[in-house]
């Protein structure tokens, strides 16, 4: 589960910082597709992370 | 129109009812904890679609459609933000939080924080504020169904809206208490989550057919720079919209008493995990349509809405009737599934945390008490139209933010005094109070940036730095 976290928190900071750096000029999709990558590496460790629930782990 | 919608929304008032005697099955006893926390026997993907659509509001539909339609994509953002914090705390803490209400018998959200520092009056403080921050978030939405109402038939009909909801909030959390609120809310979320992607898909095809792309919409939300941050987005509101919103999970008590509510750990991981999918798949349907219905209007292809919550309004008197019907019928349903929680919520911490000095065989009547009183609150905030209620019930999570520092140092097991604790709670809503008395106004509160700092900054700096004072004196 630890890993999973460390992947949350990663992708939390990067939600705040990214778009004020790197994307702060994007004018097409670029920031909004980061920020729905972002989305899905949430949901890939929500489910990943929560794997072992219930059976000890 | 106006049948039509009336026709689906009777229909749906019905199926929810139903379904709210239905769950009565699964209700074994009358006890506050059946009541309130289902005897800690719900199932994962129930337990998911209930703290779904607890989560998102009606704010959703029609506030975050306007928002994207005003300030472009860093509306995506603010949300997004939500949602990773969201899920990444309920990663971290949600199995641990599970484990401890479990063995330790937590009802209410306030009974948790009193039994993590040993102090009563926690739960005390702690539901006072609730129903402060709470009351105002939740007549906002009863109000919100009044003014649906009131668009769909007229100024007079806000008040019927009004009462419609306190009958039906009402009925659906009493008839069987969270087991009743959950399977209606379920049977909400499912609706809220159809009714958007038929909008969208709705929007899309017309937007289409009248030639406008997606390579055309991007370059007409480009040109306005709406698919950036700059002009609309700076820093400090960015942070002034995202820091009371990623501690949701941990502050609004209406979601931390979900957390008690799944049977085993495996329910509690299947509703973390469904709703993530939930939350994802619905934040990214509505702002695509605030996105898209900004670039119809920019095209000339749609007529321009009067106010930035009138976008959801004025696409839906362009569409269908019977998707519009379906559509108007799901802003109610998200309105409904937010205030209903709350209320049982609310009452679970007045008859627990205030009423504690009531002996045990009167709770049960002070519960309903607590759900008949709150619920008229509600209801009567909103009939009166008060002044403020919608800067108040925005600044809610404001309100709780003081919240999020001692119940996550005591979820992480570094526990201060109870009285840091508490003065680490009372000091940062004070700082909001008295900002809400030095404004005037709610709404200047939640966007004022003192001394370059959003007020949620500042709170959270305060209660934090109380909070790790508390630690170190309780350590040494």
């Amino acid at each position: 589960m630890t890993k999973w976290l460390i992947v949350q928190i990663i992708a939390l900071l990067l939600a705040y910082v990214i778009p004020y750096s790197l994307l702060r000029e994007s004018s097409g999709w670029g920031l909004y597709a980061f920020w729905a990558l972002l989305g899905m590496v949430s949901l890939v460790s929500a489910w990943a992370g929560t794997r072992g629930w219930g059976r000890g782990g | 129109m106006v049948l039509l919608a009336l026709g689906v929304l009777v229909g749906y008032i019905i199926i929810g009812t139903i379904l709210a005697v239905a769950s009565r099955r699964y209700l074994r006893g009358v006890s506050e904890k059946e009541i309130f926390i289902a005897g800690g026997r719900m199932g994962g993907f129930l337990s998911a679609l209930t703290y779904a659509a607890t989560t998102y509001s009606a704010f959703m539909i029609v506030g975050l459609v306007g928002f994207t339609y005003d300030w472009g994509v860093g509306s995506f953002g603010f949300e997004i933000t939500y949602f990773v914090a969201t899920v990444g705390l309920l990663v971290a803490f949600a199995p641990r939080v599970w484990r401890m209400a479990r063995k330790r018998g937590w009802v209410s959200p306030g009974e948790m924080l009193a039994d993590l520092y040993g102090s009563r009056w926690l739960a005390v403080i702690a539901s006072l504020i609730y129903l402060v921050a709470l009351i105002p978030y939740a007549s906002a939405q009863v109000k919100g169904i009044g003014d649906a109402f009131a668009g769909l038939a007229g100024e007079d009909a806000y008040i019927l809206g009004v009462g419609l909801a306190l009958v039906v909030m009402l009925v659906w959390s009493l008839v069987a208490g969270i087991w009743s609120v959950a399977v209606t809310d379920a049977f909400q979320g499912l609706w809220m989550l159809a009714a958007a992607t038929g909008l969208l898909a709705w929007l899309y095809l017309k937007l289409a057919g009248s030639g406008l792309g997606l390579g055309e919409a991007t370059g007409i939300l480009a040109s306005e720079g709406l698919l950036g941050l700059e002009g609309y987005w700076p820093p400090a509101k960015f942070l002034a919209f995202t820091l009371p919103w990623i501690f949701f999970a941990v502050t609004n008590p209406q979601v931390v008493q979900r957390l008690y509510i799944p049977r085993d750990e495996a329910s509690l991981a299947r509703m973390v995990r469904w709703f993530a999918v939930f939350g994802l798949y619905y934040t990214v349907l509505v702002t695509l349509i605030g996105l898209l219905a900004r670039a119809g209007v920019e095209a000339g292809l749609l007529p321009e809405p009067p106010s930035r919550d009138a976008v959801t309004p004025t696409l839906l008197s362009l569409t269908h009737p019977l998707l519009a019907a379906v559509v108007f019928t799901s802003i109610v349903a998200a309105a409904v599934s937010t205030a209903d929680s709350i209320l049982l919520t609310l009452a679970s911490s007045v008859s627990r945390d205030l009423g504690w000095m009531v002996e045990e065989k009167r709770r049960r009547a002070l519960a309903v008490a607590a759900v008949l009183l709150v619920a008229v609150a509600m209801a009567g905030v909103a009939a009166a139209r008060v002044g403020y209620i919608v800067g108040l019930s925005v600044l809610s999570s404001v309100m709780l933010l003081s919240l999020a520092p001692a119940t996550i140092a005591a979820w992480a097991g570094y526990k201060a005094h109870p009285l840091a604790a508490a003065a680490s709670i009372v000091s940062g809503f004070t700082l909001v109070a008295a900002l809400i008395v030095y404004y005037r106004n709610p709404l200047a509160v939640f966007t004022a940036t003192p001394l370059g700092l959003p007020v949620a900054a500042w709170v959270l700096t305060v209660s934090t730095l109380i909070v790790l004072i508390g630690v170190m004196a309780r350590r040494t």
